[in-house]
């Protein structure tokens, strides 16, 4: 119960501390849907509430839709992804491609040396955010994240999974607002976060990335496709490589 | 219902007296400065037969030539106690030639030690800087709990272990400035609430340390790319890790995270890049752990010559190990136990040698000087053959302790004469005593920990008691 209420309070501070301004939303052209203000967490996340009638813990604290007061659906402790979940939520987030090693899937590999249970010598599974497991995850990071990149240079705009809100050649000089649309497009398509397009703060971080990646590669020529690429493959590593897409 | 106070008054003078104690912590001998590295390394082995090992053949040994362990007219030995040296030495040569040696007893004796028949001379060469632990109470026969009990010093919540393993808590304490603390090379290891940091990296021989030091092939960044996502990660901090943080898992997986990127060392990783013929540098390692096939370098030598590896040149300072498998044989015992005994004992004596050859950077020292080691299976075989020739599970264990805060060439506790059941012992004296203690694995623990200086307050829980007679 201590530990419950310790939870929901700095849950409380952490969201309070970063509520979002809302106003309306303009969607323009093929965009994000961002026009349900107040949804911090991921769609049918439940909502963060206490459990059992603490004094200061009724409330929802997530701002989810439904639930209040201290009947919600109390959330769960955060967790690491299983071997098997990521193995499942790679080819989703980077529209069919995963992590090769050679021609073997790269969570198939590795599953000994990432822990997966064979249910024979290991019957459950050590979801330790270990060094071993972020090694690894940064392999297939930059695996998946290759592949990504490189087939989104032969798919329509619409199909693409890294520059789906974006041109190929587009950079942060030449069309910021599409940059930051993608961004955002990115940041829900990884993490289930919305990023309202007034709250620049999600995306800075991720806009200063992908800049620096594409002007590391062009050097002091004029950025091309190519070095652009780097930039979209730098963001998405960054993504995949993020708490927020291993833990829940 | 009835509304309690979010935060009682109780509640609060627990987080001011948690907050006061780990002020006043940090001027203790358990504080900061405790953890901190000083100038000898505090490296651990520990090292695990896997199966149950039949101790009369190792560590716990009994005459043969006696005639109370001995089979008179197909009954049973009046001990209760078969070493059945004759019936090993007839299906394995080596056992054979040491009946021999000892004028049919099979127990070899160097100073205040004997052995079985099973430890070859790589390990007796190194007697005098060991001690052994006899008639150990396991509490158990089960494979996973005795395990893990003897992993963590604290008995399993049913089959899932209790708390940290040796080596987690060994890393956790020294925090160790190496590449990567720990390596598990084959047993398992537990990190229950320790940093992310003391975690052992878990590999299963050399492929795995050339995989895990090495980035993947052809999906590098270009540099200013990998920089740039360096500096993001170092700066990140959103609002959705903070919602994730209450436990504290974001900050153990950016911790993890970091500690990945040192992993990638390419120079260091061409120390495990192990191949035949050996190349030069890897000449000398070869020759000590006599890895000559394939089949020695993905075997327990090639393990053996791993940990040594990792141990000396950085890479890692506590290291566990896995020395020896298939030992539980309920059946047909002679032809293999003796051999995977005699196998995992050999390079386990080649690592102590190789570790003893190498001189710590600066100081006048081996590593081996450094070393604190603990080897042990999960408890015993039955002292009596069952009708298959073979040995079931018993429950009193013994192990092999060595390390610099420990006494060498010293035995401590027995098994009984008869049954090889556990007694109690004075853990001052090192004498027997009816109003001492039975031997427990977190007696081991304590006692192991305490030699390196180190806390064990984590398995207060289970009473623990240091055996001073052990330590120096």
């Amino acid at each position: 119960m201590k530990r419950v209420r310790g939870v929901v309070l700095v849950s409380a501070l952490a969201v309070a501390a970063c509520s979002e301004p809302t106003g309306p939303s303009t969607p323009q052209g093929p965009s994000v849907t961002v026009g349900n203000p107040g949804d911090v967490l991921p769609v049918d996340h439940p909502p963060v509430v206490a459990t059992g009638g603490g004094a200061g813990g009724g409330g929802e604290v997530g701002g989810g839709a439904g639930g209040g007061g201290g009947d919600g659906v109390a959330s769960a402790w955060s967790q690491r992804l299983t071997v098997r979940q990521l193995a499942n939520s790679m080819p989703v987030a980077l529209g069919g491609n995963t992590w090769q090693v050679g021609a073997q899937n790269g969570f198939d590999a590795r599953r000994a040396t990432l822990g997966e249970p064979d249910y024979i010598a290991v019957v459950d599974e050590n979801l330790e955010p270990s060094a071993l497991y972020l090694k690894f995850m940064g392999d297939a990071a930059r695996d998946g994240c290759t592949r990504a990149a490189n087939a989104d240079a032969s798919l329509a705009q619409s199909q693409r999974t890294l520059t789906r809100f974006v041109g190929l050649a587009d950079t942060v000089t030449s069309n910021r607002a599409g940059v930051d649309e993608n961004l955002r497009y990115l940041k829900l398509r990884f993490h289930g976060v919305k990023v309202q397009p007034g709250d620049d703060a999600p995306i800075a971080g991720l806009r200063t990335l992908f800049d620096t990646a594409v002007k590391a590669a062009a050097g002091t020529a004029t950025p091309t496709q190519a070095h652009v690429k780097e930039g979209w493959r730098a963001v998405c590593v960054a993504l995949l490589t993020a708490p927020e897409y291993h833990l829940y | 219902m009835t509304t309690r106070p979010f935060l009682s008054r109780r509640g609060f003078l627990q987080v001011l007296g948690a907050a006061g104690g780990g002020l006043l912590l940090q001027q203790t001998p358990f504080g900061a400065d405790a953890f901190a590295q000083t100038a000898d390394p505090k490296l651990l082995l520990l090292v695990y037969f896997e199966g149950g090992w039949d101790q009369l053949l190792a560590l716990d040994p009994r005459p043969q030539n006696v005639a109370k362990y001995q089979r008179v007219a197909g009954r049973a030995p009046t001990s209760g106690i078969e070493p059945a040296y004759a019936e090993t030495a007839a299906a394995t040569p080596f056992v054979d030639a040491v009946m021999t040696a000892t004028g049919g007893s099979g127990v070899q004796t160097r100073g205040n030690l004997s052995f079985g028949p099973a430890i070859p001379d790589t390990l007796l060469a190194h007697a005098s800087d060991l001690a052994i632990v006899r008639g150990m109470s396991m509490d158990t026969l089960t494979h996973e709990v005795g395990r893990r009990y003897l992993l963590t010093g604290k008995f399993p919540r049913g089959l899932a272990a209790s708390g940290s393993s040796l080596n987690t808590v060994v890393a956790a304490q020294t925090r160790p400035m190496v590449d990567m603390p720990g390596i598990a090379l084959g047993p398992e290891t537990y990190n229950e609430g320790l940093p992310a940091y003391a975690s052992a990296v878990k590999v299963s021989g050399y492929r795995d340390m050339l995989t895990v030091m090495q980035a993947q092939g052809g999906t590098a960044l270009p540099a200013g790319s990998e920089a740039a996502v360096r500096a993001f990660e170092d700066a990140d901090d959103s609002c959705e890790q903070h919602g994730y943080d209450v436990t504290g898992l974001v900050g153990a997986f950016k911790s993890s995270r970091t500690m990945a990127r040192n992993l990638v060392n390419p120079a260091k990783a061409s120390l495990f890049n192990f191949r035949l013929p050996a190349p030069t540098e890897l000449t000398e390692l070869f020759n000590a752990f006599a890895i000559s096939t394939t089949a020695d370098m993905n075997g327990l030598k090639g393990r053996a010559a791993l940990a040594g590896q990792a141990m000396v040149n950085g890479v890692a300072s506590v290291v566990s190990v896995t020395l020896a498998n298939g030992l539980d044989d309920h059946f047909d015992l002679f032809t293999q136990q003796a051999v995977s005994l005699r196998d995992g004992f050999d390079a386990l004596g080649r690592l102590i040698g190789y570790l003893k050859s190498k001189q710590v950077p600066g100081l006048a020292k081996s590593f081996w000087d450094c070393t604190t080691m603990m080897v042990f299976s999960e408890f015993s075989r039955t002292p009596l053959i069952n009708t298959r020739d073979g040995r079931d599970h018993h429950l009193t264990g013994s192990c092999l302790l060595a390390g610099p805060g420990l006494k060498g060439d010293t035995v401590f506790g027995a098994s009984t004469d008869n049954g090889m059941g556990t007694q109690k012992w004075n853990f001052r004296t090192g004498m027997a005593d009816a109003m001492g203690s039975l031997i427990r694995p977190p007696d081991v623990h304590a006692t192991v920990l305490q030699s390196m200086g180190l806390s064990y307050s984590h398995i207060s829980n289970q009473s623990p008691k240091v055996i001073e007679a052990l330590l120096r």
